[in-house]
């Protein structure tokens, strides 16, 4: 939009304001000095014709007085200066003499000529006296005053010429720059207000018309991108009236409980179906008021919670909580919150997930999962048990195949036994009748009758050594204290005098409960093997037997411990084999039997030893303690 | 001096019964040989005897029927039994009943003596 054009167009008339503004002051300027240099002139001028006046007339009163003087009549004289001082420009008139002394002749202003320095002066010499000189002053006020009074004229000539040069220049200035500068200065204040760009005609090409130009690129620009951001802005409120449209619908209908809230004090500006239906509230019971007025969160410290996190993070998501609800039924809720701008306010946009059901489910499957662990704990266990009862089983059963084979090897043995005996029983009865009836004749038949009987002794100890192992004889057991009952068992043996026996019973509490006869036989195995081992050291090695009993872990342990030879690795894996034997006598059932024994009573035996270290037998027990026991 | 016996040997193992039964007649007792449960019992019937050895596994009558047996007939009756092989049952029996011991086949004939010597005489 172009404005009123009411500046002067680019012609004559433009042309003539730059002739006030510029030309007119300088005209004016040079007129005023003109004025002045007139003025200089005429009051030189004025000057010049007093001081012809003055100078003309002084020569004529000087003349008049030469001839006074030589006339002798000074009082002509007198007059006519009298005459001369009437003059007002003269200041003072007086004769000189040559010698010095002066004569006033008049001095009509009554100070003669002192203190007038600025008087023009003529000195005009009196003629017929010569060394007397007539000293005329005149005062110059009267040129002073005509030059003051052409310069007054050119002041104020030069004021009125400044008057006008202003108002040229104003009247300029207003035509040149003012009103394109007010157009601009209106196009600029209405920038931005109209629907068109607003434009400022164009000056010309100096700096105005350059701005003015400049000017109008801008508002053009202006107006465009303005135009843009409007049509932007519009687009952008489309979107957004959708986006609300949008999101009301959304929160309308959504299935999650929604609330809108007030971030400070928890009102609750809007809440959706879902939300009512959830936690039973009307509508109008929840708008305007608080959570805490209505005390959903449980906790009001988690709600604090949770509004400080949406502070400091701007959001928060899935904050577990529990909530009430009217009826103060608790719920397990996620919420979710984030901070919103709603018609220029901040708001807490929640959302919520009822997980109750969720987390019963959970509770629900955890439990599950645990009975199911603990089902496959129990299901482990028994099956551990089921397999450990297997192997019992098998062991058992080997056990039971193995006892029916002994039990059918004990019969056989026994039958075997007992018909083995009797023959020996008659060969020994008879051997001994012999060997009396035939003591003292000297027919060499004692030696021979004596080893007979040595061997039947020999047979008898090979069967009862068959029957030890092979039979499993019916005895009572009884509790016995362990150490007690070894004792005197030990006392039974008779132990060589050469072998040193020591005893260590250190576990007088441990109660065994033992079928005494069989482990009795056990004890016999073992020293009998200790003591044989012990015959067959050189006779300068000590021959020491030492057992030691103790109570350890629920056993009780008995060690015999010999300081015999010993034997290899590959002796000891052997010696619990039966009829393993490391003599040249004896059917190698000792150890066999002893572990066969031992073991029928849940006990264990160990076998120690190295060569020239010995042998360490050592049997266990299960125990009890006396004094347990006994409680 | 040792004092002669009276002595009933009972085995139905014929050697086992003469074998004995020689070796204590060296020693200069009166034995009287049988060899059966029934042949002991009858022979108690007719005489006394000081002392009595007696097999446990016979057949017929065993030892310690024919020993509960002689006991109805002669309650003082001073019975050993002999044995092959531990009869447990048979011997707890006869023990309890008052047997005055046990010899377990094949035993030496000193020990038969030193401990009947030893025993009080009927």
């Amino acid at each position: 939009m172009a404005l009123n054009p009411s500046s002067p167009g680019p012609g004559a008339s433009r042309l003539f304001c730059k002739f006030l503004l510029v030309l007119a002051p300088a005209f004016l300027v040079s007129s005023l000095l003109g004025l002045s240099l007139i003025a200089e002139h005429m009051a030189q001028d004025t000057h010049n014709q007093l001081s012809a006046r003055i100078g003309t007339q002084a020569a004529h009163i000087a003349a008049a007085l030469g001839r006074g003087y030589q006339s002798g009549d000074t009082g002509a004289s007198q007059d006519l200066l009298s005459t001369l001082l009437y003059d007002p420009a003269i200041l003072c008139a007086e004769v000189r003499s040559g010698f010095g002394d002066a004569s006033v002749l008049n001095a009509p202003r009554g100070l003669g000529c002192i203190g007038q320095e600025q008087a023009e002066h003529f000195k005009i010499p009196v003629g017929v006296d010569h060394g007397k000189v007539l000293h005329v002053r005149f005062s110059s006020d009267e040129v002073e005053a005509t030059r003051r009074n052409y310069r007054e004229f050119s002041l104020l000539a030069m004021l009125l010429g400044l008057l006008i040069s202003a108002g040229a220049s104003y009247i300029g200035f207003r035509l040149i720059i003012g009103r394109p500068l007010k157009a601009l200065l209106h196009a600029i204040r209405h920038a931005g207000t109209s629907a068109q760009p607003v434009c400022v005609p164009s000056s010309g090409r100096d700096e105005l018309g350059i701005v003015i130009g400049a000017y109008n690129q801008m508002q053009e620009n202006l107006f465009e991108e303005t135009r843009r951001v409007r049509q932007k802005t519009a687009e952008l409120r489309a979107e957004r009236h959708l986006n609300e449209e949008l999101l009301s619908k959304v929160f309308q209908v959504s299935p999650y409980p929604f609330a809108i809230v007030d971030p400070e004090d928890g009102t609750y500006h809007n809440v959706n179906e879902a939300w009512l239906s959830t936690m039973g509230y009307a509508r109008e019971e929840v708008i305007g008021r608080t959570a805490g007025d209505l005390g959903i969160w449980i906790s009001s410290r988690e709600r604090a919670r949770f509004v400080d996190q949406v502070k400091t993070e701007g959001s928060a998501h899935a904050y577990e909580a529990k909530v009430r609800t009217k009826d103060g039924a608790e719920l397990d809720a996620l919420i979710s919150g984030e901070h919103v701008e709603l018609g220029g306010e901040t708001r807490l946009f929640m959302v919520a997930d009822d997980i109750t059901e969720l987390k019963k489910a959970d509770a629900e499957r955890q439990r599950h999962h645990a009975e199911i662990l603990s089902a496959k704990v129990e299901l482990e266990d028994t099956n551990r048990q089921l397999l450990q009862r297997t192997e019992e089983l098998e062991a058992t059963q080997e056990a039971l195949v193995q006892q029916e084979r002994l039990a059918t090897l004990g019969e056989l043995t026994a039958t075997v036994s007992h018909e083995l005996r009797n023959p020996l029983a008659a060969i020994r009865s008879s051997v001994h009748l012999a060997i009396q009836k035939t003591k003292g004749l000297e027919i060499g038949i004692d030696r021979p009758l004596e080893r007979v009987e040595r061997n039947v002794v020999r047979c008898d100890s090979i069967i009862s050594d068959l029957l030890g192992y092979a039979s499993d004889p019916v005895c009572d057991t009884r509790h016995v204290e362990g150490d007690h009952w070894l004792r005197t068992t030990m006392n039974e043996f008779d132990i060589p005098a050469d072998v040193h026996l020591i005893t260590q019973f250190a576990a007088p509490n441990a109660q065994v409960h033992i079928a005494p006869e069989r482990i009795r036989q056990v004890v016999v195995n073992i020293i009998e093997n200790a003591l044989q081992a012990l015959a067959g050291m050189p006779e300068d090695e000590p021959r020491v037997l030492k057992v030691t009993t103790a109570a350890e872990a629920g056993s009780y342990m008995a060690a015999f411990e010999d300081s015999g030879p010993g034997m290899d690795a590959e002796t000891v894996a052997k010696v619990f084999e039966p009829l393993f034997s490391t003599k040249s006598y004896g059917c190698g059932l000792g150890l066999a039997t002893a572990k066969k024994i031992i073991e029928k009573y849940r006990g264990g035996i160990r076998f120690d030893s190295e060569p020239g270290a010995g042998t360490k037998v050592t049997m266990s027990l299960p125990a009890t303690d006396a004094h347990e026991r006994a409680a | 001096m040792m004092k002669q016996l009276e002595i009933l040997v009972v085995d139905d193992d014929r050697d086992g019964a003469d074998g004995l039964s020689e070796a204590l007649d060296f020693y200069g007792h009166s034995v009287t040989t049988v060899y059966s449960g029934e042949e002991a019992v009858e022979a108690f019937r007719h005489s006394c005897f000081d002392v009595t050895f007696m097999d446990v596994m016979m057949l017929g009558l065993n030892g310690v029927e024919s020993f509960l047996e002689i006991k109805k007939i002669e309650p003082d009756a001073k019975v050993y039994m002999m044995t092959g092989f531990s009869a447990r049952d048979l011997l707890e029996e006869a023990v309890g009943h008052g047997a005055a011991g046990v010899f377990h086949k094949p035993f030496a004939i000193e020990d038969v003596l030193e401990k009947v010597i030893g025993s009080p005489v009927h």
